[in-house]
């Protein structure tokens, strides 16, 4: 909202940004744009449409809302909307996660495997999961993780695949769970070294104060040296 | 008052046991094979292992190792009538010291309570979750432990093998494996003295006090706010902090931990995503509420796909 139109991005990469927020964005393009979100201005243009277009998907079987730019403030008027229909009930509506074609683009892009700058888990759940505390047996999907590099001593966990039902994946109301892709090229940079060494460590703090075994979670809190 | 009463049943309850261990184990035990049925069951270990983690006063050498890395520490624990004191200290990379005190009518936490249950039925919550086995014995700092492997009954949790030190029944050896029995880390004592220790190093400005908090006594039921919507089962929250700023949670089954952070961003950045160190698993994504983002982050010794499954699930709710 308040960035300075200094270098705009050019027109087409807004619509391949929208295109791949929609998950429509060619292979190319994604890799493009993957590359780029690290411009402040379109990373903020990005968040923008991503909320835009996970409000959008809720109607998508409307078929007034075709033309992109119409879509995207008839989003946004339905978003403003529902601020006004009580705080309560805006509330739990917004607070539902994010949904996204997320898979789709993933599956047409490769650029998961290729790519150092790729991103973010696109991770399909059954939202249907039990409440707090309740007994789940909702099946895990193999997750996709095309995530490349980490910080040093972070590790990138390898997907594990196990209680994978195609049969599951195919049905239509299964959602994905997408995560807003950002940075992505600077996974290994201080920034997020750093931000990940403080989760670790407030982790460990509370492990400590509410685990079996005294303070012995701080050994956790270590401090990676940078590579030699 | 009820707190101390129970305090010390536990410790009458504790001598008993550990009376029992060494009249019916402790000195034969030791010659016979550690599989043998006359031993000690792996609930009775446990059930020892937890008061001596309460009671004991002792301090040592460990290494942590996580995957690759190797980490050595210095641990000290010094039970006293007007508390407990603890100190790790970081003795390789960069230094960290933390330490805290706990009264001595501490009333234990989340976990502990958990583990073992005051009563009749120790281990029923976590025995829903875990298996228990005793599986034989080792050796670790120079001292006779026996081995007992607690087996998750699920996907949704990593094992655990404890090495028990026979005389003191103190945890000398930590592993937690993952789903194919691999060893994700591991702590291990090089070198342990039991008994209260003569206070050579003093804790000074150098040692991170870490809080104890009394909120730790009672957990919370529910609250309203950013929570998860699913959890694995046997996860209770043992604290939960909302501030305008920050939202901290923290849930346990006993002996694994997940916590929460939610926190609203002005704009995307940071990492987004899962990465992994030893056990434990960071899963950071984005949820959007009112046109604010924010940003949550689940840090857990879980599986990947169940800190990312817990991290979607996390989401506003108005009402508890």
């Amino acid at each position: 909202m308040t960035s300075t139109h200094t270098t705009s991005p050019s027109e087409q990469t807004l619509e391949s940004l929208s295109a791949l927020v929609d998950g429509e964005a060619s292979e190319f393009e994604g890799r493009r744009l993957l590359g780029m979100v690290s411009d402040p201005e379109l990373s903020e243009k990005w968040q923008r449409y991503h909320l835009s277009g996970a409000l959008m998907r809720k109607e998508l079987s409307s078929p007034s809302l075709s033309d992109l730019s119409g879509r995207i403030s008839a989003a946004i008027h339905a978003e403003a909307d529902h601020e006004n229909t009580g705080p309560a009930a805006a509330k739990i509506e917004a607070a539902k996660p994010v949904k996204s074609q997320w898979r789709d683009w993933m599956a047409k892009s490769a650029i998961a495997a290729s790519v150092a700058f790729a991103v973010v888990a696109g991770v399909q759940f059954s939202q249907n999961g039990s409440l707090l505390g309740g007994v789940d047996d909702s099946p895990l999907v193999a997750a996709q993780d095309p995530v490349v590099s980490a910080p040093v001593g972070f590790d990138l966990p390898s997907p594990v695949a196990r209680n994978v039902s195609l049969g599951s994946l195919a049905e239509p109301q299964r959602k994905i769970q997408a995560a807003v892709p950002t940075k992505q090229q600077f996974l290994s940079n201080a920034e997020v070294d750093a931000e990940l060494q403080q989760l670790f460590l407030e982790h460990a703090e509370l492990s400590a104060e509410n685990g079996k075994f005294g303070l012995m979670p701080m050994a956790r809190a270590a401090k990676m040296a940078p590579a030699e | 008052m009820t707190t101390v009463t129970a305090r010390a049943s536990r410790h009458i309850a504790a001598s008993l046991l550990s009376l029992v261990l060494c009249g019916s184990g402790g000195l034969t035990y030791a010659a016979e094979s550690a599989q043998s049925p006359s031993g000690p069951s792996a609930e009775q270990q446990l059930l020892a292992m937890a008061h001596a983690l309460e009671e004991q006063s002792y301090q040592g050498t460990l290494t942590y190792e996580f995957g690759g890395p190797l980490e050595t520490l210095a641990f000290e624990r010094l039970v006293q009538e007007q508390g407990t004191q603890e100190r790790i200290r970081h003795l390789s990379g960069r230094p960290r010291d933390f330490s805290r005190s706990l009264p001595s009518d501490y009333c234990g936490n989340a976990a502990m309570r958990l583990f073992a249950e005051e009563g009749n039925t120790p281990f029923e919550r976590l025995g829903s979750h875990y298996d228990f086995q005793s599986v034989g014995e080792n050796r670790v700092a120079d001292r006779t432990v026996d081995i007992v492997k607690i087996t998750p009954k699920d996907t949704h949790r990593y094992g655990f093998t404890l090495g028990i030190d026979r005389e003191s029944h103190l945890p000398l050896m930590l592993t937690l494996t993952g789903e194919r029995g691999q060893v994700l880390e591991r702590f291990q004592f090089v070198e342990l003295t039991l008994g209260p220790i003569e206070k050579t190093t003093p804790v000074g400005d150098a040692s991170q006090r870490l809080a104890f908090t009394k909120e730790a006594c009672s957990a919370p039921e529910s609250w309203r706010g950013w929570r998860p919507q699913w959890l694995p089962a046997g996860f209770v929250a043992a604290r939960v902090d909302v501030s305008d700023d920050q939202t901290v949670m923290s849930f346990t089954d006993g002996l694994a931990s997940i916590s929460i952070f939610v926190s609203p961003i002005e704009r995307v950045s940071g990492a987004v995503g899962v990465v992994q160190r030893g056990a434990t698993v960071a899963a950071m994504t984005m949820v959007a509420l009112n046109q604010h983002s924010f940003k949550v982050s689940v840090v857990g010794e879980v599986p990947p796909a169940i800190a990312r499954k817990v991290a979607s699930s996390v989401a506003y709710q108005a009402g508890p």
